[in-house]
């Protein structure tokens, strides 16, 4: 198989959004008919990459070479006519059409005024057979697997004359058969002649799959390497580098009891698929308890069912020694957990409101806030002063809405009303996310304060870094399991790095559940 | 300037850009029907406020629709589109005949009774879409435009037969006991006392949404429901419960026309108060103080119109064509650009995972969810 | 016996098919916009915008023809309103059908008195209306061909459009689109189909279609124009298309069944008997019927309770 030609070059490709620099200066070559796989942490800027070569975004800098000619996007559908094909993470298929009706949709053969199903059929069986993605054209897609939906969507991309398929993390999505699956039909599209960009996290299936891997860090490709000449160690450290960690001044915890336990817990996600599966662990009174992972490994799941938000499957979560499966948010509060949302403006605040009614949001079910339903305004009004001023927050008025403070000042906000409740568990999930340096530094300090409080703490970060600094123990998560549990201490990065990546597991007491 | 629209809580210019807005095409109406508009405009102004007898018919005229604007505000409020205040105002308009008729106490018992009665029948009713809408996610706005005709043909039944006076010809009732009248205290108009219902329960929802917690669960649940859920808000419960106070201002906003105007249940007595009240609160954006100057405005452009109708060649359906068209004009999202604080914050948001999604339901919630 | 008979006969079947027939034409339009996820209240007022037109022209031109296309153009330039508002302006579209609603039945009002100078109503002998015919071949047949004789022509060119509107929205690429976009607005921007202009289109079909409802009520159920006089249909048009589950077919049948019972509801009232609460059934049912859908929806996904309304 000839591998010399290269089909994709892009040169010096710089993206930066606001302050920050997603993409920096980026060299990224794709041979073809190979399958090149694209690494690196969350936030290293590979989605920004191939959203720039999909036409998604703009570039500031740089060129793109395609099969010999230089690209200049206007938006998706010029990519697909330049035939750049992309498969996104989140499926973009109708459920109550058929498989063909989706594969053809915006470009439709027509017979007279109607819609030709039988040339539409006949295009997607042969589609099919050509590169062995087996589909049943005339199946609705909500009666589609997971995996035949992303058959679907490369099929889609095939039809519309890609060349060159970008694969965005699709074995998320799968279970260990249809990544099998998958895995041939990829090998079989190489050998009729289609270059795949393969976009993922986990090791393992990159070293099976890929013929070249670049590794991507902090918005700079770090690493070009053959495939067959690599490690996963080498992987992980490319990946996480070696930088000068973020220091938290802490002294050494000193645990008391357990404040939350948590036994085989079985979570399931947005479509009912178990995303946490049968984990175990303890949070214990004046300590960090940091959980690793790359994102979408089942940490919302788990936060979100600790909390309240989210049903639990089975397996029991204990705080203090009360259940708290089948309780309400409210008496999950009032049993005194507090709760950092991972999405600050979603859920974590409310845009369109007041800070002071931010600051105040389900404190103002209980006394000293209200009494007999009626918000006792004098009490409020000394709260959010104190708290604006204890918390550092910047706002001209307290009046103002919620939505015209900077990312810290509104991250703070959330932060003062959820430790104001005094609740002794503090579940904090990506706590400096989106967050200026100074912020970050503040609220570090505060959660290390709580720690010494002695008020157990579960810290859920996707920034590595973050959770070596702060917890004193951690887990990690992968594919809703606890994979390792270590010391903070005596772990290093590139070690959590390879857990994080699958290319590790320690076998973990009550980690396997069922 | 400044102060006023704070008070009001909302920005008073676009309302008045909207009625400059209908008024201009107005006066083109008008110039094509051959009449002249500055004649017209000024008679529907004196219609509306050219002395005692003008100025407390439009008193009169604004009553019910500051009551269904209150009603349909609380509502819109916690994010539910209750366009069923025409189905409560008829069925507690019913029940204030009922009551009104056939029990016999001193005055200051039947007035509040009988209140509380129309009160009860409107939220009961209320309570269907707000309870299917809640737990099964029903779409409210279809289930309560369909149940307002159920609510208004099975009123016509009741007043076409068991209920009918029969010495009458038109499908009416016989009279309320004058113990259930609201009082007219300013002979020889008809306004009554129901105006202070309405003022003192706008000023209690005003004070509602501002101090207290319900007030604070409906406000969060209409902005974001997400956030409400997080804090520990019921948000089921409170979708509920703000129904339901709709639904039993609805049924006041009935039998307050019953009691103090009507003094009879009339089949199809209302012009359309449940919807007129749609209108008044979506100009004062859902402010109960807003409401009482909205609709205040409305039962004196209506009166002003009658007038008019009168004294010129102009017909008072003009007027609520211009009303259609201030509606488009003030709730035209798009139309006037969004602050530049609004627009960042939205890419801000854009940029977060799993938000875009979110945004994108907000805007397909403009549509509707099956 | 003698009456159910009364209630139940040939008679009455016919007449609750021209009581069908706008609540038919109304919600096919309704299908296209229920299809593209916009909910269309506003139909109610294309429908008399479409009502006055019709009588307009017919009156200063006698020409059937010309009255059905004014009606259509018509009804199109009123969903245009409402589209340019409830979808381009972003206007809540609840509220755009209400203000077009109100539009329709004040401002028919105002033209009828500003260029007829009457009141209520306006019937003339110089307003045309549809011709009826009876319905080839099938008229012909013993016993049920009394169904397919002496309705106005629009009667049939209705029902011939639930199959036209069938084949539209589930074999042409139009009414792929108009489904993709209220299904999955995303998925279908994604492969460069445009969501709002579709939906402005699917806005447009709607008018054309309310227009026709409109010149039937004013030119084939009666032939004049009566303030106010769609009262209602479009709501029911509404039901309709939920009674019948959004498709052509089942809208076609709920608008018979509601047609049926409001025919069978004034036969009563002759009888002397109260019709409002034969006439209340297409809404309760409809009510009824999109309660199980959801309580149905809920059960199934009965897990995902975090999930908000």
């Amino acid at each position: 198989m000839p591998q010399s030609e290269i089909l994709l070059k892009m040169q010096g490709i710089s993206k930066s959004f606001g302050p920050v620099k997603a993409n920096d200066n980026i060299n990224f070559e794709v041979k073809k008919g190979e399958i090149h796989a694209l690494i690196g942490e969350n936030g290293a800027g590979k989605t920004t990459l191939m959203k720039i070569l999909f036409g998604l975004h703009k570039p500031d800098s740089g060129t793109i070479y395609f099969a010999g000619d230089r690209l200049d996007l206007t938006g998706p559908k010029d990519a697909m006519a330049k035939g750049i094909g992309m498969v996104h993470q989140h499926f973009m298929l109708i459920p109550s059409l058929t498989v063909t009706e989706n594969i053809v949709l915006g470009s439709e053969p027509k017979k007279n005024l109607f819609f030709d199903i039988k040339a539409a059929e006949e295009q997607v069986i042969r589609i099919s057979n050509e590169y062995g993605l087996k589909v049943d054209p005339k199946a609705r897609i909500r009666d589609c697997s997971v995996g035949i939906q992303q058959r679907v969507e490369i099929i889609k991309a095939l039809s519309r004359g890609a060349e060159l398929l970008i694969l965005d993390e699709p074995t998320a999505v799968l279970t260990p058969q249809e990544t099998r699956d998958l895995f041939v039909v990829l090998r079989q599209m190489v050998k009729q002649g289609m270059t795949i960009i393969f976009i993922s996290h986990k090791l393992k299936e990159v070293l099976e799959i890929s013929q070249r891997i670049t590794v991507m860090r902090a918005g700079k490709v770090v690493g070009v390497v053959e495939t067959g000449a690599t490690s996963e160690e080498q992987l992980a450290s490319l990946m996480v580098g070696r930088q000068v960690l973020l220091r938290v001044e802490k002294r050494l915890s000193s645990p008391g009891r357990n404040i939350l336990e948590v036994k085989k817990l079985w979570v399931s996600d947005q479509r009912g698929l178990p995303a946490v599966r049968g984990v175990s662990f303890n949070v214990r009174a004046g300590e960090i308890l940091g959980v690793a992972g790359v994102e979408g490994n089942g940490q919302t799941e788990l936060v979100e069912a600790i909390c309240g938000l989210r049903h639990i499957e089975s397996g029991q979560v204990l705080k203090d020694g009360n259940e708290l499966a089948g309780k309400s948010v409210r008496e999950i509060r009032k049993l005194g957990v507090a709760h950092i949302p991972e999405d600050r403006f979603t859920s974590g605040l409310c845009g369109e409101a007041s800070i002071l009614e931010n600051l105040i949001g389900g404190l103002h079910l209980d006394t000293p806030f209200s009494s007999k339903g009626v918000l006792n305004k004098k009490e409020i009004q000394e709260f959010v002063e104190k708290a604006v001023e204890d918390y550092g927050i910047k706002v001209g008025s307290v009046h103002d809405p919620v939505k015209s403070l900077s990312g810290g000042n509104a991250q703070k906000v959330v932060i003062a009303r959820e430790l104001a409740s005094d609740a002794n568990l503090i579940v904090a999930a990506q706590p400096t996310r989106g967050v200026d340096i100074g912020a970050i530094e503040f609220i570090h300090r505060l959660i290390v304060q709580k720690r010494d409080e002695g008020k157990g703490i579960l810290l859920i970060s996707a920034d590595l870094q973050e959770v070596l600094s702060l917890s004193d123990r951690l887990i990690v998560l992968y594919e809703g399991q606890i994979v390792a549990e270590l010391v903070t201490r005596q772990t290093t990065e590139e070690e959590v790095g390879l857990y994080m990546t699958g290319g590790k597991r320690m076998v973990v007491e009550g980690g396997e559940g069922v | 300037m400044k102060r006023l629209s704070q008070i009001f809580g909302c920005n008073l210019l676009r309302p008045m850009l909207a009625i400059g807005i209908a008024m201009l095409i107005g006066t083109f109406i008008i110039l094509l029907s051959n009449q002249d508009p500055l004649f017209a405009y000024s008679k529907m102004f004196k219609g509306a406020f050219g002395g005692f007898s003008r100025i407390t018919e439009s008193i009169e005229r604004s009553i019910p629709i500051v009551l269904t604007g209150l009603a349909t505000a609380v509502a819109f409020r916690t994010g539910v589109f209750n366009a069923g205040v025409e189905g409560s105002l008829y069925l507690g308009a019913f029940a204030a005949f009922i009551v009104g008729h056939y029990v016999v106490a001193p005055s200051i018992i039947h007035v509040p009774l009988t209140l509380a009665v129309a009160a009860l029948v409107g939220a009961a009713w209320a309570f269907i879409p707000g309870y299917t809408k809640a737990m099964y996610k029903v779409d409210e706005t279809v289930t309560t435009i369909l149940l307002n005709y159920v609510a208004i043909l099975f009123t016509a039944y009741l007043v076409a037969i068991p209920f009918k006076d029969m010495t009458a010809g038109s499908q009416q009732t016989p009279l309320i006991l004058d113990t259930a009248h609201l009082y007219r205290f300013l002979p020889p108009s008809r306004v009554h006392i129901g105006i202070f219902i309405a003022i003192f329960l706008a000023i209690f929802l005003y004070w509602l949404f501002r101090r207290t917690i319900w007030g604070y669960n409906f406000n969060m649940t209409g902005m974001n429901p997400h956030y409400a859920n997080y804090i520990g808000i019921n948000v089921e419960r409170t979708m509920i419960n703000s129904m339901l106070i709709s639904g039993a201002i609805g049924g006041i906003a009935g039998a307050v026309q019953i009691m103090g105007i009507l003094h009879r249940f009339i089949d199809q007595f209302s012009p359309g108060y449940g919807f007129e009240g749609i209108t008044v609160s979506l100009l004062a954006r859902n402010h109960p103080l807003g409401i009482l100057a909205a609709g205040f405005f409305y039962g004196a452009l209506q009166t002003g119109a009658t007038y008019m109708d009168r004294t010129t060649e102009v017909p008072k359906e003009l007027i609520t064509s211009l009303v259609a068209i201030i509606i488009f004009f003030v709730t035209a999202e798009g139309l006037f650009t969004y602050t530049k604080q609004n627009g960042a914050f939205r890419k801000k948001l854009e940029n977060i995972p799993g938000v875009r999604k979110l945004l994108q339901e907000g805007v397909d919630r403009n549509g509707h969810s099956t | 016996m003698d009456i159910l008979h009364n209630l139940f006969n040939l008679g009455t079947l016919v007449a609750g098919i021209r009581i069908a027939t706008p609540i038919l034409l109304a919600g096919l339009g309704g299908l296209h916009t229920m299809q593209a996820n916009i909910l269309n209240i506003g139909m109610e007022g294309m429908m008399l915008f479409g009502a006055f037109s019709a009588v307009l022209v017919s009156y200063y031109t006698g020409s059937i023809i010309f009255a059905t296309i004014a009606a259509i153009l018509v009804g199109v330039l009123a969903a245009v309103i409402f589209g340019l508002f409830g979808v381009k302006f972003k206007c809540n579209i609840i509220v755009a059908g209400i203000a077009i609603n109100l539009f329709g039945v004040a401002f028919t009002i105002y033209l009828l008195r500003s260029i007829f100078h009457v009141r209520g109503a306006l019937s003339h002998p110089k307003i045309v209306g549809f011709p009826v015919m009876d319905f080839p071949v099938l008229s012909s047949l013993p016993y049920i061909g009394e169904l397919f004789k002496g309705h106005s022509i629009i009667v049939y060119v209705a029902f011939l459009m639930v199959f036209l509107v069938h084949l539209f929205l589930y074999r042409t690429p139009k009414g792929l689109h108009i489904r993709s976009v209220g299904e999955h607005a995303e998925a279908a921007a994604s492969v460069g189909i445009s969501p709002d202009r579709i939906r402005f289109q699917a806005v447009m079909i709607s008018g054309f279609f309310c227009g026709l409802a409109g010149a039937y009520l004013s030119l084939a159920q009666t032939r004049m124009f009566v303030e106010n006089m769609v009262a209602g249909r479009g709501f029911i048009a509404l039901a309709a298309i939920y009674f019948g589950g959004g498709t052509p077919v089942g809208t076609m049948l709920a608008a018979l069944l509601f047609g049926f019972a409001e025919a069978v509801s004034l036969r009563l009232q002759t009888l002397g008997f109260p019709s409002q609460f034969v006439l209340m059934t297409p809404y309760l049912m409809t009510v009824f019927i999109l309660i199980i859908i959801s309580y149905v929806k809920k059960v199934h996904s009965q897990k995902r309770k975090y999930e908000i309304a």
